[in-house]
């Protein structure tokens, strides 16, 4: 009977405890401006929310385009076959793959003028006989 | 008929906003005061911070409204989003604050505007910094705001014997650093 009220007072202390420290530990209490502020907030929060899901769709649709056109467009930094060829080549040895057709098949005209020396002169040996 | 179906579906949705946002209204309303308390008690004396963190629990509110299915009360539903909120908001407040220690700068302190004695003030932010989150977190909910233990092991989503262990740890720590209080001044 008595631990009952021992319990019951601690109890009872407890709770006068927690009240105290409840009452020391809180905000102000909004007034009606605060009340107008903190809904104005709310509000102003919603509506960043609501653009941001807006934005969602065009954002993506602009994101699928952009990477499109990035795969698709020329000039973009895909890169063909014929450059990997061209990379580190030097020049005459780029003309001479590409610019084979404007020679004519011929030693004497003025693309395989531009040809060295020595391929000047297998060329020679081989068309003129 | 198909256009007539189309109506129906267009009323029945703006019915169903309108009724979304009736719903949000009156949350708001009925727990704005109480929110902000709670926050401010979690977070631990920041009026603004409290403000904050109560904001953007509304806002999660209300994008989840239509996914509330009504398995727990209204209230303890966003009474839950609120308590993590709180807790998301103190852990980027430790990183902030690591972060300003690093460089050498110290963030302002909270709350200049509380009401009361800042000392005493200052004395129970102190005591209620030293619990661990979820001493904390059961005596705030339970013992200042009022949520039973079952309603707070709800909300923390622990047993109602763990809550009751951390309720109390939470008091006897108090108790023993804020002695002085537990005797009403005369």
């Amino acid at each position: 009977m008595r631990r009952s009220r021992n319990g019951s007072e601690g109890e009872a202390q407890e709770r006068a405890f927690a009240a105290r420290l409840a009452e020391l530990w809180q905000p102000p209490r909004l007034t009606p401006a605060g009340r107008a502020a903190f809904d104005a907030g709310l509000d102003a929060k919603l509506a960043g929310r609501r653009r941001r899901r807006a934005a969602i769709p065009a954002l993506a649709a602009a994101t699928a385009a952009a990477a499109v056109a990035w795969v698709l467009l020329p000039g973009s930094p895909s890169t063909p076959v014929g450059e990997v060829v061209q990379a580190g080549a030097a020049s005459w040895e780029y003309d001479l793959i590409y610019d084979s057709g404007d020679s004519g098949g011929s030693a004497g005209s003025g693309g395989s003028e531009m040809l060295p020396d020595d391929y000047q002169a297998i060329a020679s040996l081989l068309l003129d006989g | 008929m198909q256009a007539r179906a189309a109506a129906t579906a267009a009323w029945e949705g703006s019915m169903a906003r309108a009724d979304r946002e009736a719903r949000f209204a009156s949350l708001v309303a009925s727990h704005r005061e109480r929110a902000r308390r709670l926050a401010y008690r979690l977070v631990g004396g920041d009026a603004a911070a409290a403000d904050d963190v109560a904001q953007d629990a509304f806002v999660r509110a209300y994008t989840g409204l239509d996914r509330f299915r009504g398995e727990s009360s209204l209230e303890t539903w966003f009474f839950r989003i609120l308590v993590r909120q709180a807790h998301n908001h103190r852990r980027w407040r430790a990183v902030r604050r690591a972060f300003a220690a690093a460089r050498g700068s110290e963030p302002p302190d909270a709350a200049p505007e509380a009401p009361g004695d800042p000392a005493l003030r200052r004395r129970i932010q102190g005591a209620l910094e030293r619990l661990t989150r979820l001493q904390r977190e059961a005596f705030v909910l339970i013992h200042m705001e009022g949520f039973s233990v079952r309603e707070t092991a709800d909300l923390l989503g622990r047993a109602e014997g763990t809550v009751k262990s951390h309720l109390h740890r939470a008091l006897r720590t108090l108790r023993a650093e804020l002695a002085d209080l537990r005797e009403e001044p005369s």
